[in-house]
């Protein structure tokens, strides 16, 4: 009987977690597979923060804090698989290859070659800030680092990408 | 002009393409999660095997570190910077009255958004720029490259064309009037497209073919680290997947199109990065390892010379070269920015600590280097991080300080 309370329970907190973290796993994934390249290791690294989050959630004290708190372990797994010796084999042998999606879109090439030449940390939060539509104060949860310093890292990243960027063009 | 935002977002769609169906991928990753929380064995051994690894890769990296530690120069004392012209942020109103000749250093307006100032070398004259301008300067900053067209520092036009799909693409040479770059710019179909070095005359207009050199995919280039017309040589860089790290590089005379030597890391174990002297004659191969326990990451770089020949190893990630190649700004992750002598590793100047460096510029034909360093911690009053330039000489002096450029 308390085997199958427990259980139980149990189910009722995955329920419960899932409800949480669900919404969020598909931005995740876009967010490592950004950093990383591969579909596999992306799924890879966000699996793992999903399990790393379902460990942690009782440490969150703010619940209204989830997205960039789960965003910031997922980048933070992303990073731990780029410093690894095994990862770099795969990245090259395998992710070294011709994109076939998107051909006829010209005009972005110009941009993508652009957004590969920013240091990674650069990427990471114009992929927040553009892509995943975070507020600035999101990302500052996601970074670890202050609303004013995440608000400078966008713009610093916008500028290196057009030097000659006016202000209403962000 | 689009927003940026929309351009931005387009390129992330297009290397979102390539992630295809998301399916059932929420649950299948949450259920995978779940599973590998109760019974983690699959992964545990991947981790194991991951564990292994960074160990073998720490012995590899220890038994060289001892086996190079008879190189090491001594590192001396940072030199205190004592700046020689320090600019207070109040907005310039004098206009930057020096010849064309004169390199000088642009930088945004400590107190006026927008405005461009200059600085000289020396550090000895400054003030706003007659002309603001718009585009990507050659290293002197006296003519400025958009992507339709060149302008001086007057304003005056130079020369129109395309340079680039969206931007100027190329990357200027060292003796200020031709640059580098890499055709087609964009559309490679499928199956990617070769592309070939192209040198231009700024001032004449019309593009040399050099050679044909590396290929162009939708998410993977080949950008050009040097230009260099003096020393009849440019570095080209084929970067890996979705613009990540370095798979291959070539040094390539420019007058005849013989790759002189060429380096491949397509099968390597670790990313790659990847710095040039302007002259081509040095590249800074930069490598990252991590701690046995993953909590840090060290920056190792191995220097080549003309000939692909090793010249000197030192700690830390290099930013940039002098023009000179007598010094370069290395990272070292966690610490403070530090230029260091190219050949001995000797420490010459060392940033102040909580300071990340965000741009370098070196000096035309001399010794000097402009280093843009951000704090690392910032006050949330909602504005940009500011940056502080330092001009720094090649035995440490720091020339000229201005505060709080955006």
């Amino acid at each position: 009987m308390v085997h199958v309370l427990s259980a139980e329970a149990a189910r009722a907190g995955e329920l419960e977690f899932e409800s949480l973290i669900g919404p969020l796993v598909e931005p995740g994934l876009r967010l490592a597979f950004s950093m990383l390249g591969d579909r596999s290791e992306a799924e890879d690294a966000t699996q793992e923060a999903i399990t790393r989050a379902w460990k942690r959630l009782p440490q969150l004290r703010d619940r209204a804090q989830l997205r960039p708190w789960f965003f910031a372990i997922v980048a933070n797994q992303c990073r731990n698989m780029r410093r690894t010796q095994w990862f770099g084999t795969l990245r090259f042998a395998e992710i070294f290859r011709p994109a076939r999606a998107g051909d006829s879109d010209v005009e972005r090439i110009d941009v993508a070659r652009a957004l590969a030449r920013l240091p990674m940390g650069d990427r990471q939060v114009l992929f927040m800030r553009f892509y995943l539509d975070l507020p600035v104060e999101e990302i500052a949860v996601a970074l670890g680092i202050s609303p004013a310093a995440a608000k400078g890292r966008v713009y610093r990243a916008c500028r290196r990408l057009r030097p000659d960027l006016a202000e209403e063009d962000l | 002009m689009t927003k940026l935002r929309d351009d931005v977002r387009g390129a992330f769609d297009q290397e979102q393409a390539r992630l295809g169906d998301m399916g059932d991928a929420r649950h299948r990753l949450v259920h995978g999660a779940m599973v590998a929380r109760d019974v983690p064995a699959s992964r545990g051994l991947q981790v194991a095997a991951g564990v292994a690894a960074v160990l073998i890769a720490a012995i590899v990296i220890a038994t060289f570190a001892l086996a190079r530690a008879n190189n090491h120069s001594q590192v001396v004392p940072a030199a205190t910077p004592t700046p020689k012209a320090v600019v207070s942020p109040t907005p310039f109103r004098n206009a930057l009255n020096v010849p064309d000749s004169t390199s000088i250093i642009t930088f945004g307006d400590p107190a006026k958004p927008g405005q461009i100032d200059g600085v000289t070398w020396d550090g000895k004259q400054y003030g706003v720029l007659p002309y603001q301008p718009t585009g990507q300067g050659n290293p002197a900053n006296n003519l400025f490259a958009g992507q339709t067209e060149i302008r001086d520092r007057s304003g005056k036009l130079v020369a129109s064309g395309t340079f680039g799909a969206k931007y100027f693409g190329g990357t200027w040479a060292d003796d200020e009037v031709h640059f580098c770059q890499m055709v087609p710019f964009d559309n490679p179909g499928a199956g990617g497209l070769p592309t070939t070095l192209q040198i231009v005359d700024a001032r004449l207009g019309g593009a040399r073919d050099v050679d044909k050199v590396g290929t162009l995919y939708n998410q993977t280039f080949v950008s050009v680290a040097a230009c260099s017309v003096e020393f009849d040589r440019a570095v080209l860089y084929q970067s890996g997947g979705q613009g990540m790290g370095i798979a291959q590089y070539w040094v390539v005379s420019l007058s005849t199109g013989k790759i002189l030597w060429t380096r491949n890391f397509q099968e390597t174990t670790v990313l790659v990065r990847l710095v040039s002297s302007r002259d081509g004659q040095y590249v800074a191969e930069s490598r990252a390892t991590v701690s046995v326990n993953g909590s840090q990451t060290t920056w190792t770089t191995t220097i080549l010379g003309p000939d692909g020949a090793t010249v000197s190893h030192l700690d830390g990630s290099v930013l940039a070269f002098s023009w000179d190649d007598s010094v370069a700004v290395v990272d070292s992750g966690s610490g403070p920015a530090r230029i260091v002598t190219v050949h001995s590793g000797r420490t010459v100047w060392t940033g102040p600590t909580g300071f990340g460096v965000d741009q370098v510029n070196a000096q035309p034909d001399g010794s000097s280097l402009g280093l843009w360093l951000y704090p690392l911690s910032q006050p949330g009053n909602g504005s940009p991080a500011p940056r502080d330039l330092y001009v720094i000489a090649s035995d440490g002096r720091v020339v000229a300080r201005i505060h709080n450029t955006p």
